[in-house]
């Protein structure tokens, strides 16, 4: 049964408790709430996505790093990596959104075999001209074995349409979502981002086939 | 302006008058199948005769359609009909499977190789008792169903849907349509909120059991609302359907259409169960323009229904007439005309009438 959330529950707030971490010798800013497998969240944790996770992962919100701005994919990636290191867990999902999906693809591609599951929510890693401009990573896409959902509203338009299906394209195993009427479906329609978000990270590919209970009566 | 066939195979055979749904006690799978057979030979004839569109539409649980899948009734249209475009009008999108239908939608268009004109409507409020669902969500069931029919179409990628009515995991329709982008959509458009629907999302617009005032009205609301959109409807952007009956001099075809109606079995719908039809508006169903739309539902006189545009009765010169009428009231770019399926030979010299001295007159309109 996906008991992520009651879908007619309106999104109520968790409170996310700060902190510093030491990740390889740098101090990162996260904000944790919630219990069970750990989601490193490349969001704020404002968002009532975040708090409608926590209410089944230990989210961990990851603020951005100012140091790192103009770092490439890779160097993000190794933060994230660190991050996860230091809060010691054997398995880990990631959550990124925009512009941040080229450094969670980056992770993904080096088979870092700690990370579980990726969620991309309306990523940017490619342009309108399908260009990558890391061709190294471009040519490790096709291989990234982590199971990976990418999460597009409806309402982005044509370009967006397009945006989606060059990056479902450009990597083959992942599972491509839309969200109905949504520009910005973590922001626009969390509680339906939120259930096949949640439904992933509980059962990868696995979501893909139905667990619901279809009886109405015994 | 271009003409289509319609016809909803009606059961013409023993049944018992009264309510809805209607019981099929004293059905008779002969009679079922010669109207089947019949609709299909007017479908071939309209074909041959040079009219540009044939058409069915879906209803359920009464003689008034034979129908009730109306892409199986298209596919069996499809072999008869080698020329004319097929339209559905329409599917009843709300109460189905929308997947089910963009793939069986994309199966006809490959098996007529691009020849489907998709209308997707609410259908009429029975249906919603139908399949059991709520009528209240109609409206929003609808506006999702065809954006997700329209991204099976189009998306060439597998994908999944999160929707606030329907949930799919994975969706990659084999066959693909053969019309690019998607064959031309049509949509109920009597009520101002399907109009302004249509009007934002560039879908062209089908008026059904209406009259030419109303629709003028609800097409006017229309154009008006595409303006606001910064579009233009073409006249290919409407379609009026509309009942019809052609003989050699009006009163013949007077004559046999009265003597026909007598024998047909009762053919309304909602109307025919008030008290379900009564439940169903206390849901919203109607939307903000409640009365009218029931309105249009109420039965009428066959005068009243000749005056109101609601049906052609006459010879083809009169024909002609009230199709100009029709015409310059609405600038439709098709007339979806339904026969008086019941009367046999008549029906069948009616759309003789129609192909040979009605439609050579009105192509370049």
């Amino acid at each position: 049964m996906n008991d992520v959330l009651d879908k007619n529950t309106a999104a109520a707030p968790i409170e996310f408790r700060s902190r510093m971490i030491d990740a390889a010798g740098a101090k990162v800013a996260v904000a944790e709430a919630g219990e069970g497998e750990v989601l490193v969240y490349l969001a704020s944790a404002e968002d009532a996505l975040a708090s409608l996770l926590a209410r089944h992962n230990r989210v961990v919100a990851v603020a951005p790093d100012e140091r790192l701005a103009n770092s490439a994919p890779s160097a993000k990636a190794r933060r994230i990596a660190d991050i996860a290191a230091a809060l010691g867990v054997d398995q880990y999902c990631l959550l990124a959104e925009g512009a941040d999906a080229l450094a969670a693809l980056s992770l993904a591609a080096e088979k870092d075999t700690v990370l579980q599951r990726m969620v991309l929510v309306s990523p940017q890693a490619f342009g309108p001209g399908d260009v990558l401009d890391d061709p190294a990573l471009a040519e490790l896409l096709p291989d990234v074995e982590c199971d990976s959902l990418l999460l597009f509203g409806t309402d982005g338009g044509g370009a967006s349409s397009q945006t989606a299906a060059v990056h479902r394209e450009k990597i083959p195993k992942s599972h491509l979502m839309y969200v109905f009427d949504a520009k910005d479906p973590a922001r626009s329609r969390p509680e339906a981002a939120a259930s096949v978000i949640g439904d992933f990270l509980r059962r990868g590919d696995g979501f893909l086939v139905s667990d619901e209970d279809g009886r109405l009566y015994p | 302006m271009k003409a289509a066939l319609f016809s909803t195979c009606k059961y013409h055979g023993p049944s018992v008058p009264g309510g809805w749904p209607v019981t099929g006690r004293v059905y008779s799978q002969e009679a079922a199948y010669e109207s089947f057979q019949s609709s299909l030979e007017q479908f071939r004839l309209a074909d041959e005769l040079g009219f540009d569109w044939v058409s069915t539409a879906e209803h359920h649980f009464a003689p008034f359609s034979l129908t009730p899948n109306p892409m199986l009734m298209a596919a069996a249209i499809s072999q008869v009909v080698k020329r004319a475009k097929i339209a559905l009008l329409g599917s009843d999108i709300p109460i189905l499977n929308p997947v089910r239908v963009a793939e069986e939608f994309a199966m006809l268009d490959m098996m007529t190789n691009g020849r489907i004109v998709a209308g997707m409507f609410r259908g009429t409020p029975n249906e919603y008792v139908t399949y059991n669902i709520n009528p209240s969500e109609s409206r929003g069931r609808f506006e999702e169903a065809m954006a997700l029919i329209r991204k099976c179409w189009t998306e060439t990628e597998p994908f999944g849907w999160q929707g606030r009515y329907y949930q799919y995991r994975t969706i990659s329709i084999w066959p693909r349509v053969v019309q690019k982008p998607h064959p031309r959509i049509y949509m109920s458009g009597s009520s101002p909120e399907s109009g302004e629907f249509a009007a934002r999302n560039r879908i062209s617009l089908g008026f059904a059991v209406t009259n030419v005032p109303l629709a003028k009205k609800a097409a006017d609301h229309y154009r008006e609302h595409a303006r606001i959109n910064g579009w233009t409807p073409e006249p290919d952007d409407i379609i009026y359907r509309v009942g019809i009956h052609v003989g050699e001099s009006d009163d013949q075809a007077l004559h046999d259409y009265e003597e026909a109606q007598k024998a047909a079995p009762g053919m309304r719908l909602s109307m025919a169960n008030r008290s379900m039809e009564s439940a169903i508006a206390a849901t919203g169903y109607y939307g903000r323009d409640i009365d009218g739309q029931r309105n249009r539902l109420m039965p009428r006189s066959l005068q009243e229904r000749i005056d109101a545009g609601q049906i052609l009765l006459g010879s083809p010169d009169t024909i002609v007439k009230q199709l100009e009428y029709i015409k310059r009231e609405l600038d439709c770019g098709v007339v979806d005309l339904t026969v008086a399926h019941q009367m046999g030979d008549k029906t069948l010299r009616s759309i003789e009438l129609m192909g040979e001295k009605v439609l050579p007159r009105i192509a370049n309109w």
